[in-house]
């Protein structure tokens, strides 16, 4: 039997310190010596079994006093003794977490976690780490959670045991790391996809951090939902998690989130949906989840159409969207507005827009308060508005605030502009006048507006509640309160409650200060009917009253004081803020501008008039006569544009234009390329995709002088044969038409049989007259000619032998060869000199012919950048310039045709020409990087151009496809009918064929 | 066989046409016609042209010469087609023979009526050339198809008009033949005046009126957008008149105006707009 000092005695050569402490501590506990014996034997054991494992018996020292029971301590020691191999780890950190079990009471489950401790050293004997980091993990989780939830995580480590030893430690020292998680939660996740564990606890503490812990029940539960992609969940979830907690979400705004992505099926629609979650009216939650739910139904067959709808990239999620929010942009009413401006004002106003939407709640400062604003020139109104639920209220917002602006022109505020900034500049204090005015001014106009307008009456008087309704910042300041009053009262609002007696305001304060807004809104009464004169005189008697009310600040009360720094009453919103000093400078340049004119218009009137010479093409009209007019000859309109062309450059409004642009340096057309959004289709979604390519419209473009000029020289026999068969087409201007049954002049043959019919009995025929009549070309016609990459290629020249490659070993024959294609190549011809050549003999005839023309060119790089070049403009002569620019087209980039295609289509259906067609010019199927989702499917681009050309087709335009690509045939069938595209076999044959088909499609 | 000819048109001329001059133009008219003056009579459609001229026949006709003729007015709408024919005459076939038929210009030549070409612009230019020989000194008319020349009764006179609105190059009128004419220019009446002529002619109430009038400037305003015209006196006076009839003011102005001064949705809706808060609200 060991006694105490016998092992104390082999204990202090291991460590003298714990054979002290052994010593101390089986002193105070009571066991039989028996029990005392097994005891420091296992202690020896223990202390002996190798390096550092004194510490171990330290650890068990500590337990030992903890448990109650001996048989626990001893049984503790024995699965200590257990734990004894390679390492004295594994023991110390289970005595330890024996420890912490006592200490936070979880005894219950201490058995369990032995047992699985054991196991787990019995299956990896080696894996002492493993072991001894089980044991430490499990203390820390032991003091971290409850005792159900420590069952859970020991029962979910139960389950694992079977994973590989990296996937265990990976599991414990991500448990270490968060040792408080929902274990119960953490263990169901692993019942759906083991590996879902460790990768849920490697971003759990993220989520912890970034989230409300009330929202952490339905991250939870989206995680279970999509427990098989955990990583691809948590990499969608953390940006949001991030932006929220930095946009500071409420709760509400979180809860829909989240009931939203609960209703998704799949993760990549909860990245796409999150993506855009900062574009999701998120405060008006019944529209979002409308919204969702018609994008799931409508999507539902169609994983791709899903994704495209939640990203908010289709037409359909687009406008879903605006629909169920009520949602008006301005850019749909862009042309009303300007329309009813110029109506209403007689002056070309433009009404232009600001990036930025107008919203319902007035504290979203950046979104909230998106003002009108006019400067004499252009009234600025906001993008969007969705102020109001329902689409006609936010358009009457748009209208009612276009009609305010406008309204400063109808009564006279504009045209007096000037006394209004001198009355301002001299007032003692001049923003306080500004500020009068605006008031009283906007109470005048409105007021006006109703009375002249009594069907805007209504929408005004709904607009104005509203603006009150918004109004709910406090002023206490006696300047803030009488001008807040004021407004008010311009508002039609109650100001009784206004001003109240309060810390810096004194009961008699209080009353004089209800006297004086008393006084100042009889005095706005009395502009009702007034003039902006009236305004000013008004503006000034308010001016004294406020400005010699007011205590100095030297008497002021420190509440007084307070109050006196407060921001002045917020503007109304749909009223927006007049900028005097624009509408001045505006008024300015346009009284300069209407003197310079008059002095112009008492000019004499020098329009020499129009002479024709004797051409007989060009028929003098002064002396035609009935039946002059010989079969086949035409008068040319352009011709006759042209001849004047010359006299509309001292047309007065031209000139008004150019000095505008110079004085006032308003509405200067940018030199830059314009830039338009167009959407795209995609069959995969079956919808579009929104404004989804950037189109640039480039008008400086390189030059090429002289190629139009060595085409027309190198080509004179084509040019002649085109325009000789363009010259068929030539119209006719009158036309005699036999056989009509009303006319100017009888027919002699018909009259004849019709006699002769009567003579016999017969019912003769009625169509003996002749009539003339009228034919006119009314023709519109765009070359779009492809600039991709690929029309650098070289076009093989028959008459030229091929060079013959030599052995390859023969390195000066080589390098011969190579320096004799190089001369060769740049000098042969590509197959955008072909397109250039055919389009500029097609424009060189047509010039003639008189029809009217469009020669662009595309190219572009991806979606963003979709480049456009505009050579030659229908109503522009193919001048210098314009030859100078075809002869600069250059082999660029990729074949992305759809949106040129539109482009162009808009362009043509803009020249209102009856017909209008569009011939396109390429070399290949249309590619681009990013046209499609799969680089080498070749479908999305083709049924993109088949949409875009069907679309031209609904709109009236003709189109034709003409392709130099030997394999035209399998693509163009595809897109477009039979008769409207054709693959050129010979490629010197496109100059001809080009005509052909022009005048097959024009004649 | 029907063979009236659609471009022509007279009628009695028993009561008096109403017309509120604007400025001096009866007297002119009245001095020209003393002279024998041809009268141009220039302006937008609408604004009561055709409506002044069928007045000054009455006052001159009826009221000063008292003269019984029967027809008294003969007034041409000119159209894109119509010829020298039209104007003058032409054979027609009746039974077994060929019969001429005096077109109105020739009828109002013979009978001293004023001959009024409606929009003369719009006519063929070898039906403007015609009228040269009849508006100088010699007032004669020749009639090529019979080999006459008529000589014009003293008491007719020729009255035009000419639109100039419409800025066509080729429809302009030519200076040899606008030189022919004296002119006298019209406008759209300004708004209070323009509000009578509504309230007159459609019987409609003032303030109604009042809102046409106003209306019409703001209309007006968007000329150049595929309307050079404007809204004209006379779909004011449609308007009006619908509005008398019951039909609600919004409706009368969009079937009347709106849709009538231009086929571009975007306008009709502007217009409409500009209708919408002219008028009180329907309850």
């Amino acid at each position: 039997m060991l006694t105490r000092q016998e092992t104390y005695e082999r204990l202090k050569p291991v460590n003298r310190a714990m054979a002290d402490r052994y010593f101390g501590i089986t002193g105070n506990l009571t066991l039989s010596e028996a029990e005392l014996h097994s005891f420091s034997e296992q202690c020896l054991a223990i202390a002996e079994a190798g390096w550092r494992s004194f510490e171990s018996v330290n650890a068990l020292l500590d337990v030992a006093p903890r448990v109650g029971s001996t048989d626990v301590l001893l049984q503790v020691c024995r699965t200590g003794g257990v734990l004894l191999g390679y390492s004295f780890e594994p023991a110390l950190n289970y005595f330890r977490s024996v420890a912490a079990a006592y200490d936070h009471e979880q005894q219950q489950n201490l058995a369990a976690f032995e047992t699985c401790g054991l196991s787990l050293h019995t299956r990896l004997p080696h894996a002492s780490g493993l072991v001894a980091g089980f044991f430490r993990t499990g203390s820390v989780v032991l003091g971290a959670v409850p005792s159900d939830c420590f069952a859970d995580w020991l029962g979910l480590f139960e389950s694992m045991q079977e994973m590989p030893r990296e996937a265990l430690n990976r599991f414990l020292s991500a448990s270490e790391r968060c040792p408080d998680a929902p274990w119960g939660f953490i263990a169901e996740l692993g019942q759906r996809a083991e590996p879902a564990v460790i990768d849920c606890l490697d971003v759990y503490p993220k989520l912890v951090a970034l989230l409300p812990v009330a929202e952490l029940r339905s991250v939870q539960a989206l995680m279970l939902k999509f427990a098989d992609e955990t990583p691809a969940l948590c990499e969608a979830l953390l940006p949001f998690l991030e932006y929220q907690r930095s946009a500071r979400f409420d709760s509400a705004r979180l809860d829909l989130v989240f009931q939203l992505l609960a209703d998704l099926r799949q993760v990549a629609e909860v990245k796409s949906l999150l993506n855009r979650i900062e574009s999701l009216p998120l405060d008006q939650p019944n529209a979002v989840r409308a919204w969702l739910n018609h994008g799931l139904t409508l999507t539902a067959d169609n994983p791709a159409a899903t994704l495209a709808y939640l990203a908010g990239e289709s037409a359909a999620s687009v406008s879903q969207l605006e629909s169920v929010r009520g949602q008006v942009n301005f850019e749909d009413h862009k042309r009303l507005f300007d329309l009813v401006a110029e109506a209403m004002t007689g002056q070309q106003v433009t009404i232009e827009s600001y990036e930025a939407e107008v919203v319902a709640d007035p504290h979203d400062n950046l979104r909230g308060w998106v003002m009108p604003a006019f400067d004499g020139r252009t009234v600025h109104l906001p993008e969007a508005v969705v102020m109001f639920d329902q689409q006609e209220q936010n358009l009457w917002y748009f209208k009612v605030s276009l009609y305010h602006q406008l309204g400063y022109v109808e009564f006279g505020c504009y045209q007096a502009i000037s006394q209004i900034a001198e009355d301002i500049a001299a007032a003692s204090d001049a923003e306080l006048a500004r500020q009068l005015f605006q008031i009283i001014e906007d109470a005048r106009v409105d007021w006006q507006l109703a009375d002249k307008f009594p069907g805007l009456a209504p929408h005004l008087i709904r607009q104005k509640v509203a603006a009150v309704q918004r109004r709910t910042r406090k002023l206490f300041s006696r300047k803030g309160q009488l001008l807040e009053g004021m407004l008010l009262h311009s508002l039609d609002g109650n100001t009784e409650d206004l001003i109240q007696a309060g810390p810096a305001v004194t009961e008699e304060a209080a009353r004089l200060r209800r006297q004086d807004l008393q006084r100042l809104t009889t005095w706005m009464n009395t502009v009702r009917h007034g003039s902006v004169l009236d305004v000013l005189k008004v503006m000034a008697h308010c001016h004294d009253l406020i400005n010699e009310g007011e205590t100095s600040v030297a008497r002021m009360s420190l509440e007084e004081l307070r109050a006196s720094q407060e921001m002045m009453p917020d503007p109304v919103n749909f009223r927006g803020e007049l900028s005097v000093d624009d509408l001045r400078s505006t008024f300015k340049v346009d009284a300069l501008i209407e003197e310079i004119e008059d002095i112009l218009e008492s000019e004499p009137d020098q329009s020499p008039a129009l002479t024709v010479d004797g051409d007989p093409d060009n028929p003098d009209i002064d002396e035609l006569t009935p039946g002059e007019v010989p079969e086949g000859v035409g008068i040319v309109l352009t011709d006759l544009q042209q001849e004047l062309g010359e006299d509309m450059s001292v047309d007065p409004l031209s000139s008004r234009d150019a000095l505008q642009e110079f004085l006032g340096g308003i509405g200067g057309r940018s030199q830059d390329a314009r830039k338009l959004a167009y959407d795209e289709w995609d069959h995969s979604i079956g919808d579009y995709r929104k404004h989804w390519c950037t189109l640039f419209e480039h008008r400086e473009l390189a030059q090429d002088e002289d190629y139009v000029r060595k085409t027309l020289l190198e080509h004179q026999a084509l040019a002649r044969r085109i325009r000789q068969q363009l010259n068929q087409v030539r119209p006719e201007n009158l036309k005699k038409v036999k056989g009509v049954s009303e006319g100017e002049e009888l027919d002699m043959e018909r009259s004849l049989d019709y006699l002769m019919d009567r003579r016999a009995g017969l019912s003769p025929s009625e169509n003996i007259y002749v009539q003339r009549q009228r034919k006119e070309r009314d023709v519109s016609t765009l070359f779009l000619l492809d600039m991709s990459a690929s029309t650098d290629d070289i076009v093989p020249d028959p008459a030229v032998e091929p060079l013959v490659p030599p052995e390859i070993d023969d390195d000066e024959a080589m390098a011969e060869y190579f320096r004799l294609q190089r001369v060769r190549d740049a000098d042969a011809r590509r197959i955008i000199d072909l397109e250039k050549e055919s389009v500029i003999l097609m424009a060189e005839a047509l010039d003639k012919l008189g029809d009217s023309y469009s020669i662009c060119g595309f190219s572009g790089y991806g979606r963003e950048q979709v480049d456009y070049f505009l050579c030659k403009d229908f109503d522009e002569t193919f001048d210098q310039g314009a030859r100078a620019r075809v002869g600069g087209i250059k082999p660029c980039r990729s074949t992305r045709m759809g949106a040129p295609i539109r482009h162009a289509t808009r362009s043509l259906l803009a020249t209102g020409a009856r017909i209008k067609a569009l011939i396109i010019i390429s070399d290949g199927y249309p590619q681009d990087h990013d046209y499609g989702a799969d680089r080498n499917s070749k479908d999305y681009g083709l049924m993109d151009t088949m949409k875009a050309l069907s679309e031209a087709r609904q709109q009236g335009v003709l189109s034709y496809c003409l392709t130099v690509d030997p394999s035209g045939h399998d693509y163009l069938r595809a897109m477009c009918p039979d008769s409207q595209y054709m693959v050129i076999q010979d490629i010197e044959q496109l100059p001809e064929e080009l005509s052909r088909v022009y005048r097959s499609l024009t004649g | 066989m029907n063979v009236s000819t659609k471009a022509e048109a007279g009628y009695a001329l028993d009561k008096e046409p109403y017309y509120l001059p604007l400025a001096d133009e009866v007297e002119l008219f009245l001095a020209a016609y003393q002279q024998r003056l041809p009268v141009l009579l220039k302006g937008p459609t609408g604004c009561g042209k055709t409506r002044f001229v069928e007045h000054m026949a009455y006052k001159i006709y009826r009221q000063q010469m008292q003269s019984s003729i029967e027809q008294p007015l003969q007034t041409v709408a000119c159209h894109e087609d119509l010829s020298a024919t039209d104007l003058v005459g032409r054979f027609l076939l009746q039974g077994d023979e060929t019969v001429w038929q005096d077109g109105p210009l020739t009828r109002a030549v013979k009978e001293g009526a004023i001959c009024y070409l409606d929009e003369i612009v719009e006519a063929r230019k070898d039906s403007t050339v015609l009228i040269h020989s009849l508006t100088d000194h010699r007032r004669i008319l020749p009639v090529e198809k019979l080999g006459q020349i008529l000589e014009a009764h003293p008491e007719f006179l020729l009255v035009i008009s000419y639109n100039p609105g419409y800025q066509n190059v080729l429809k302009d009128l030519k200076p040899s033949t606008r030189q022919r004419f004296v002119a006298i220019e019209f406008d759209y009446p300004a708004p209070e005046e323009e509000a009578k002529v509504v309230q007159h002619e459609s019987g409609l109430d003032e303030a109604s009126s009042q809102r046409l009038a106003e209306l019409a400037v703001r209309i007006r305003h968007l000329r150049g957008h595929g309307f050079d015209e404007g809204v004209s006196t006379r779909l004011l006076v449609y308007a009006g008149q619908l509005m008398v009839q019951g039909v609600s003011p919004r409706r009368a102005c969009d079937v009347a105006i709106s849709m009538a001064v231009s086929d571009d949705h975007e306008v009709q809706r502007a217009v409409a707009e500009v209708v919408d808060i002219m008028f009180p609200p329907e309850l």
